[in-house]
């Protein structure tokens, strides 16, 4: 793969992200103020967020951490609009996303979030480019402005050899970074990244590290969600959670 | 979310490019499991085959009927006299040798003077004997008539003339052969200008004309009869009958013997406009029963034949209408059950969908039309098998088959309304999954 290595010859650039982060860190891009989440489980009532005040910045490199069943995974549902929290505000971009009407949910995370998960989650009957376009197709871009789009995109993961081929000829690997792609398309505000190095050997996920590290250091906001502390030293501001609270947070912003 | 809404923003949002994206999407999904997307068509495809073929077989088959009716004239009261059964035999005639029944002139003048719209009658005798040429004979009937009955009965003059309103006035010995008598009578010849012997008299051959399929089928229809004499007729006018024959008939059969007095054997009415021919048919039905203490008449309107053929053929159709609905039916519940299954096959496929920004209404369009499109090709594929299957019949079963140019038409219109039905549940419940859940499905 050599395009993609020589896509991230800047990966040496580790330090930089804080600066970038500086300079657009006017307002935050993300600010969650007083967030539970509950859920009822028979005739218990299951708190899986209690009160979680959180912002995030315009080029944070932010991994969250925590011990399963600590509220992770709710966390991200709730960041990345999949779910709504039951008592609180969820700021993006300065709006209040945390009660809107569904149709309006999916705009939001059709415009401004990008989704990387373990397992790939790329549709098996498209083709790479036809996966990078998904996101493209529900903002009503045409066939011809969506591979105006897919191509540089594929050709950024390094796939554009690969480019008509379905994800089952893909290698783990190939199929993230097509994922990657896919979450790029839209020029998201915010990407989400789930456990994304979890279903892939050392080799590979170090590949996709390295292009994290590179999109931050384009100015990317990126939010790793995983229980890897190596993967967390790689990032410039690590969250702990623990029993749906914010145990610890390296916010090198101070504010 | 209800459907109407859906729909109406499904259209605001509808482009041409929109649709064709969707529409190649959709055949990628059904591809993927082509075997599967097969076999849910193939209910499609027998449901819609069976629509078309049945609406063409049963309409060929109320054609073929309805034909056999029009041939009568639809305008036409016929009248004919039947041997009254022996039960009913008045007393009185038994004691005579002569048997004496059936319709009369009395009876026509009547008619023609009290039935309002009564055109024309055409009377007719028979006189069933063999008929020579030469040292040939066949079974058959001497009939008499007027001029104008080819016209009135709708028969074609194959060859020659009819005989004319002259000859009837001079009782002249001419004579028109059916069809299939001048086959029989004259296999090599040309029979015109020949003569046809029957008892002691001969008939000069002017003209012949075509058999009438519509009496001798419906004949056999309605009675069975297979007297081989039928058909086998030899037209002269009705007076020159009278000189040669007289006015009591003679039978000499199987060594037994037997005399008839019949003043007309057939007598047809014909009624001036059409409205007037169920009126008509009443009246002279009175008429008949009060001139006639015995049933020794037969009367057949073709109109009434054809209106009750017509309430037969809405029957016929409501029935096999019914039969092809529920294959249809049948094929639209086989579609709903795979698309449920694919629903949840592809839980995972449409919680992506969700999470990249598809809403609700998208993920339902994009099931709505992965039903339409298998229910549409299947409907495609079953005109193709339905327009096939009617000529099929016709060329082995030997059916008139006819395929109204409507049929494919609404049958395939069908076929996408039935995806529309059956597709909107799956892709309701496709929608209203819960994208986190759907993530999360293996």
């Amino acid at each position: 793969m050599p395009e993609s290595e020589a896509a991230l010859t800047a990966s040496a650039q580790q330090d930089e992200p804080v600066s970038s982060s500086q300079s657009g860190a006017d307002d935050p891009v993300i600010e969650l103020r007083g967030v539970e989440k509950h859920y009822q489980m028979g005739s218990f009532v299951v708190k899986a967020l209690r009160g979680v005040d959180l912002k995030i910045f315009p080029g944070d490199y932010m991994s969250i951490l925590g011990p399963s069943g600590c509220g992770k995974s709710t966390m991200l549902n709730i960041l990345g609009c999949l779910d709504q929290p039951s008592v609180g505000e969820y700021l993006l971009d300065g709006v209040d996303v945390a009660q809107l009407p569904d149709d309006h949910l999916s705009s939001v995370r059709g415009k401004k979030l990008g989704f990387i998960f373990q397992s790939y989650n790329l549709i098996q009957q498209l083709t790479v480019l036809e996966n990078i376009e998904v996101p493209l197709y529900y903002q009503g871009f045409t066939e011809k402005e969506s591979r105006e789009i897919s191509v540089p995109l594929a050709e950024k993961v390094g796939l554009v050899a690969r480019s008509d081929h379905k994800p089952t000829e893909l290698s783990g690997g190939q199929q993230q970074r097509v994922a990657i792609a896919r979450a790029l398309a839209n020029d998201p505000s915010v990407i989400l990244a789930d456990e994304a190095t979890g279903n892939l050997d050392s080799k590979s996920g170090g590949d996709i590290l390295e292009i994290f590290d590179q999109l931050n250091a384009d100015g990317k906001t990126l939010i790793m969600i995983t229980h890897d502390e190596t993967m967390a030293d790689r990032t410039s501001r690590v969250l702990r959670l623990k029993d749906g609270e914010i145990a610890f947070d390296t916010n090198v912003h101070g504010r | 979310m209800s459907f109407a809404t859906v729909i109406s923003g499904s259209i605001r949002e509808l482009s041409f490019f929109r649709l064709r994206r969707s529409v190649v999407l959709g055949i990628k999904s059904l591809w993927m499991h082509k075997l599967r997307s097969f076999l849910t068509a193939l209910g499609i495809v027998f449901g819609v085959a069976s629509v078309i073929s049945m609406l063409a077989i049963g309409e060929g088959a109320s054609f073929e009927a309805q034909q056999q009716i029009k041939d009568l004239g639809s305008q036409n009261i016929i009248l004919e006299s039947v041997k009254p059964s022996n039960t009913t035999t008045a007393g009185e005639q038994e004691r005579s040798l002569i048997l004496e029944y059936g319709l009369t002139y009395k009876d026509i003048s009547q008619i023609q003077a009290t039935v309002p719209g009564v055109e024309v009658t055409i009377p007719s005798r028979q006189v069933k004997d063999f008929l020579w040429n030469k040292s040939s004979s066949v079974d058959g009937i001497a009939l008499g008539t007027v001029p104008w009955f080819p016209m009135m009965k709708n028969r074609d003059i194959l060859r020659g003339r009819f005989f004319t309103d002259m000859e009837m006035d001079d009782r002249s010995p001419v004579c028109v052969l059916t069809a299939s008598l001048s086959r029989n009578l004259f296999p090599l010849d040309e029979p015109i200008g020949k003569t046809v012997r029957m008892q002691t008299s001969y008939f000069r051959v002017v003209g012949v004309v075509e058999d009438d399929r519509a009496i001798a089928a419906a004949e056999s229809e309605i009675e069975g009869s297979g007297e081989n004499s039928d058909g086998m007729e030899m037209m002269i006018p009705i007076t020159t009958l009278e000189d040669h024959f007289g006015e009591v008939l003679f039978k000499y059969r199987s060594g037994s013997f037997e005399a008839e007095k019949v003043e007309l054997h057939e007598v047809t009415a014909r009624i001036e406009k059409p409205e007037q021919v169920m009126p008509a048919a009443q009246a002279i039905q009175h008429i008949l029963e009060r001139n006639h203490k015995d049933i020794d008449y037969k009367m057949t309107v073709p109109l009434d034949l054809l209106q009750r053929a017509e309430r037969t053929k809405q029957i016929f159709n409501i029935v096999l209408g019914s039969i092809a609905a529920i294959s249809l039916l049948v094929g639209g519940i086989g579609i709903m059950n795979i698309m449920l299954a694919t629903v949840t096959e592809r839980t995972r496929e449409i919680g992506i969908r969700r999470a990249l920004g598809a809403k609700k209404k998208d993920i339902i369009f994009q099931f709505l039309i992965e039903t339409v499109i298998l229910s549409g090709a299947g409907g495609l594929l079953g005109v193709g098998v339905g327009l096939a299957i009617p000529m099929l019949v016709t060329h082995f079963a030997e059916m008139v088959t006819i395929i109204q140019f409507w049929a494919p038409t609404l049958a395939f219109t069908i076929s996408v309304a039935i995806g529309v039905l059956f597709g909107i549940y799956p892709a309701f419940r496709a929608a209203d999954m819960n994208p986190v859940e759907a993530l999360r499905h293996e």
